[in-house]
């Protein structure tokens, strides 16, 4: 076998040693010391049986020694001791410099002497004053005798083979002068004396596994380098011819690259407008197909997407919709009403697909106006109204395309369809307590990002993938917290913590890279797509990343809040020994996570103290509540009169308090640990003296409520976000919409309205407050029509009520008559939508609220008169058999209607009693008499003018109690 | 002149590939919980509380500066006893730990007359950690 060869093996055990060496280390530290041990012993027997000369032998002896004697010192060592440094590193350096010199002084000739004394001086003068100034003399002394011990067998190993090799393989004109042998001996005796004690402390502090495994370890190296020798050995010529070919390929290829980086270097100093006009010679043939592609597959997908449910289609109608925006006119209605028709009879949905379509003509309006930033935010937030998952995924992906005006909008229908696609691939998860949910924007964006062409700012769009993760999280926190489940709004709460730090980690490095490169100008730019750099500047990183940790700070100042109120919830005034170790555990997460973005901000936000405070108050309330326990068994061991165990049980008590008094001063709750502490001398003076008297007198084992009552509000996260991030306008829409959905004035004017102001209203609010900025004009717009619509809607059905009482049979009562005022105001559905949101908002609440009483008072009077129709001949009986009929029984319109169509009877309003007085008839209503109240009574009779003019004084309203008593 | 084959470049991202592939192989953590002097007054303790997960190692490096030796006791989550030495005048231990939670490092003055200065490092770690080193 060649040198070569025999080298190249030697590589390769190399290799697979390292390999083996790092994969076990972590696992089993021992083996690995014993797999270097096992190779080094391998190479000491190659060294002397198969290595010619003398000089390389040597070296590899020596080494191999150094490597065995290594292994085994730091083997031992750490198995029995924690060496510290210093005096590991001194007691091993004295003894193997002092026995080296020794032995290289003997064999030496001239200089000797003086090595030799030199040596014995350093053992005798260093092992004395090493005893003197370490701390650890056991250690000291161990390390010496090994190193004393290596002194000798490092310089001896070498020469002991060349005796072994004397006769057979030493070659005259290869003799080893005493320079190269002394530094050679050096070399290993250095690097001994560094990893022994540096090793034998790592090994000690960081390894794993006991002195079992070295043997293992050794037995390993050794078949491992061994086997690939003899190997090696039998296949040598087979080995030639495969370095041969190996060498041969590496050249070719080396040489084809060489031929690449010239051509791309000529290449690209060729003239750029000749390669332009290539490209686009190719690529309009390209293109034409692809639009035609894209048109196709986007009307695919609206008719698939209206055979299916929720949002997806809606997505589509978007996308579509934006197409036609771009390469169309501004003929805004026609196509609305096209894009309306769509869907027809879900109002709902229309109303919804209404507010992203004004969304995107304002985005269109800003786009033809040269504000691509304002462009975007539109594009954002109508992405968003019409389908929130997906919206933001594909806003990510506009985002990172960096494109304005039409290019922004061109390739959204692609984009929508291959989203749709991945979407039925991999639906979103739905499970709360997956915490996978908390990513999944990021993960649809790394899918798409490898299909994204060149041109792409991969950072930026992951900032917002990773911020939109952020804000969903925040929706699903506020959800829960809306529950009253604050565990699952925590775990919700640090996913959007933990989704905005990797934003603004993502932000800040993109920030410093982009600072780096036009640090570095001449570097090549790392990617570029025509003229212009893909990656955006630093400064629009710094932004983001100012942006996001703007968000972070308001997340962390409300997660606190509800961390407090969490704390309060789990534990209460006075702690039990044990909590839910689940609730316990995400408080601590959102503690730790708290802090830790705190600080990586850079941020104050005072209630993550006031928070840990509270924690630490009632984790502290636990600890006593437990010792509370241990107390009662003392006390119980005292009266069964075993007073030696409870005076021990009584010390650990004292001993706990302590610990516990300690750990609250140092966390400043000052109160607390007084209180312990006192309780510690009470407990400490029970365990002197454990009667039966004193455990009565001993005061009772309790945690005072804390003094500091400050409790944050705790608040949807999602609040705080938009008062930071929003326009005031814009919240003002959103907390009308947040009104107007509740208000019920809606159920007056019943389907779609609930549903869809309900709908709007989640619209609006999932809407991404730190990245979507919508058109607000066009929400007014939008959200005006709407409550205008319901408020109309409602009024026309309160009027319905009152036609119903104008019909009837039954005479009214003329306030019955009377329909409310609000209703036959024609100006009540028109609004000041001119005026600012506020105007608007309160206008219309004014009036909604006026039309629900009208509508309920209409009602409830509409019921009443049919009521009445309905029961005369029951109420009747009634009366007869008991004499009075309350409001408990039939409501207090009946029985006014029932006053005013009978005689017999008086009713006290106040009271809401209707008694019978006298014989029950019907009364009739004159046609004269009431000729001016309006109410027209086709049944005749004789006229009871005193009952009627009561009655019809058109007071009774005002009046506390009408006595509908006719003269008799 | 003649390009080279193998680049500084390609070194480069080599050196870092493999700094990168140590730092996942290896990759530790390791935390600080009190590494300082304190002067603890006679008959007082300092308490010291670290929050280490299962397979972690929580390590103690005790040395008396001045004044009475320490007592040094580790108590783990549920408050049982895991460490507990008296008249320590110099301490270094590795505790590892199986049964997550806080534990508390405590140092206590036995002493009826003197305050002791001591130094102490109390560290949580897996894997590599410089600080203990």
């Amino acid at each position: 076998m060649t040198g070569r060869i025999e080298g190249a093996v030697w590589v390769v055990i190399g290799g697979l040693a390292a390999t083996a060496v790092w994969i076990t280390m972590i696992a089993y530290t021992t083996v690995a010391l014993g797999l270097l041990a096992g190779v080094a012993v391998c190479g000491l027997y190659t060294a002397t049986t198969r290595l010619s000369g003398v000089r390389l032998p040597t070296a590899a002896v020596t080494l191999s020694t150094g490597v065995i004697v290594s292994t085994v010192s730091i083997t031992v060592v750490a198995t029995r001791w924690l060496p510290a440094i210093s005096t590991a590193a001194l007691g091993y350096a004295v003894g193997i410099l002092a026995t080296w010199l020794l032995v290289s002084g003997v064999s030496l000739d001239e200089l000797g002497s003086f090595a030799a004394v030199g040596g014995l001086g350093l053992a005798v003068v260093g092992g004395g004053v090493g005893l003197l100034i370490v701390d650890d003399a056991v250690l000291f002394l161990a390390l010496l005798v090994a190193g004393l011990a290596a002194g000798v067998v490092i310089p001896l190993s070498g020469r002991v083979a060349a005796l072994f090799r004397a006769g057979s393989a030493r070659a005259a004109d290869d003799s080893m002068s005493v320079a190269t042998r002394f530094g050679v001996e050096a070399t290993v005796i250095a690097l001994l004396a560094i990893t022994v004690p540096f090793g034998s402390r790592a090994v000690a502090l960081f390894g794993y596994g006991g002195p079992a495994g070295f043997p293992v370890g050794l037995a390993g190296g050794g078949l491992l380098s061994l086997g690939l020798t003899t190997l090696a050995a039998g296949h040598a010529d087979r080995l030639v011819a495969l370095r041969d070919r190996y060498v041969e390929r590496v050249s070719q290829l080396g040489s084809r690259i060489r031929g690449w980086l010239e051509r791309r270097q000529g290449g690209s100093r060729r003239d750029p407008e000749e390669s332009a006009d290539e490209a686009r010679s190719e690529e309009e043939p390209a293109a034409a197909a692809g639009e035609e592609g894209s048109l196709a597959a986007a009307s695919d997908l609206v008719n698939r997407a209206a055979d299916r449910v929720a949002d997806h289609g809606l997505v589509i109608e978007a996308a579509e919709r934006l197409e036609t925006l771009t390469d169309g006119g501004p003929e805004l209605t026609g196509r609305m009403e096209a894009f309306w028709g769509r869907f027809k009879g879900a109002v709902v949905r229309e109303g919804l697909t209404a507010g992203a379509a004004l969304q995107l003509s304002a985005a269109e309006e800003a786009g033809r106006e040269d504000d691509p930033e304002t462009a975007r935010s539109r594009v954002d937030a109508a992405l968003e109204l019409a389908a929130p998952t997906i919206g933001s995924v594909a806003a990510a992906i506009v985002r990172g395309r960096r494109e304005t005006g039409e290019g922004l909008l061109d390739a959204l229908a692609p984009l929508l369809a291959r989203l749709d696609q991945l979407l039925a691939e991999e639906p979103p998860p739905e499970d709360p307590d997956d915490l996978d949910q908390y990513q999944y924007i990021q993960q649809m964006l790394e899918r798409l990002i490898g299909e994204e062409s060149e041109g792409f700012d991969t950072a930026l769009s992951t900032i917002r993938a990773a911020a939109a993760d952020g804000w969903y999280s925040v929706q699903a926190g506020d959800g829960a917290l809306e529950d009253g489940n604050y565990q699952r709004a925590l775990t919700a709460y640090v996913g959007a913590i933990e989704a905005y730090r990797r934003a603004y980690d993502v932000a800040t490095d993109a920030a410093k890279t982009a600072t780096a490169e036009r640090a570095a100008p001449d570097d090549e730019p790392a990617t570029t797509d025509g003229d212009r750099t893909v990656e955006a500047d630093a400064s629009t990183y710094a932004a983001e990343a100012d942006r996001i940790a703007t968000a972070l700070e308001a997340v962390c100042h409300d997660t606190a809040a509800v961390v407090i109120a969490a704390v309060e919830d789990l534990y209460g005034a006075q702690p039990p020994p044990t909590v839910d170790t689940d609730a316990r555990r995400t408080i601590i997460r959102t503690l730790r996570t708290l802090r830790e973005t705190r600080t990586r901000i850079d941020a104050t936000v005072p209630p993550v103290d006031l928070a840990d405070d509270r924690y630490q108050h009632a984790e502290i309330g636990r600890s006593v509540a437990r010792l509370r326990r241990h107390l009662s068994t003392a006390d119980g061991m005292v009266e069964a009169g075993n007073p030696e165990a409870a005076a021990d049980h009584y010390e650990r008590v004292a001993d706990r308090l302590n610990v516990l008094g300690n750990r609250a001063g140092t966390a400043g709750l000052g109160e607390l640990a007084r209180r312990l502490l006192d309780a510690e001398v009470a407990v400490a003076k029970l365990a002197d003296d454990p009667s039966p008297e004193a455990v009565d007198e001993r005061p009772p084992l309790s945690v005072p409520e804390t003094t500091d009552n400050r409790a944050p509000e705790v608040a949807p996260v999602s609040r705080r976000l938009r008062r930071t991030f929003c326009d005031p306008g814009f919240v003002g829409v959103w907390e009308f919409v947040g009104e107007a959905a509740d208000h019920p004035v809606l159920e007056v004017a019943g389907e779609p309205y609930p549903d869809l102001l309900g709908a709007a209203e989640m619209a609006l609010s999932s809407l991404d407050p730190i990245y979507t900025e919508p058109d607000v004009g066009a929400l007014r717009e939008w959200l005006s029509k709407l409550s205008t619509d319901a408020l109309s809607t409602a009024v026309t059905a309160a009027s319905e009520h009152s036609r119903r009482i104008d019909a009837s049979e039954v005479a009214v009562p003329p306030a019955f008559d009377e329909p409310p005022a609000i209703l036959k105001d024609a100006s009540v559905t028109t609004l000041p939508t001119a005026e600012g949101i506020d105007t608007l908002a309160e206008t219309w609440a004014d009036r909604a609220t006026a039309v629900a009483e009208a509508a309920d008072t209409a009602e409830r009077r509409a019921a009443a008169v049919d009521g009445f129709a309905a029961l005369e001949d029951r109420l009747r009986t009634v009366l007869d058999d008991r004499g009075q009929v309350d409001a408990n029984q039939l409501s207090p319109d009946l029985l006014e209607v029932a006053a005013y169509n009978l005689t017999g009877v008086a009713y006290d309003r106040e009271a809401g009693v209707l008694s019978k007085t006298g014989e029950i008839e019907r009364r009739s209503h004159d046609e004269g008499v009431d000729a001016e109240d309006g109410p027209t009574d086709s049944e005749g009779g004789e006229a009871e003018a005193g009952g009627v003019d009561d009655a019809g004084d058109g007071t009774s309203d005002e009046t506390d109690a009408v006595d509908n008593e006719p003269p008799a | 002149m003649r390009r080279r084959l193998v680049s500084r470049r390609s070194l480069l991202t080599a050196t870092a590939g493999t700094a990168a592939l140590a730092g996942c192989v290896g990759g530790g953590e390791c935390r600080s919980v009190f590494d300082g002097t304190e002067r603890v007054a006679a008959g007082e303790m300092r308490v010291y509380d670290a929050e280490v997960a299962a397979g972690q190692r929580l390590y103690l490096q005790f040395r008396r500066l001045d004044g009475p030796a320490a007592a040094v006791g580790v108590f783990d989550g549920a408050d049982e006893p895991v460490f507990r030495r008296q008249d320590v005048d110099r301490l270094e231990e590795i505790i590892e730990v199986d049964e997550p939670g806080r534990y508390a490092v405590v140092t206590r003055n036995e002493s009826n007359a003197d305050s002791g200065q001591w130094k102490l490092l109390v560290a949580v770690y897996r894997g590599w950690c410089t600080d203990v080193f």
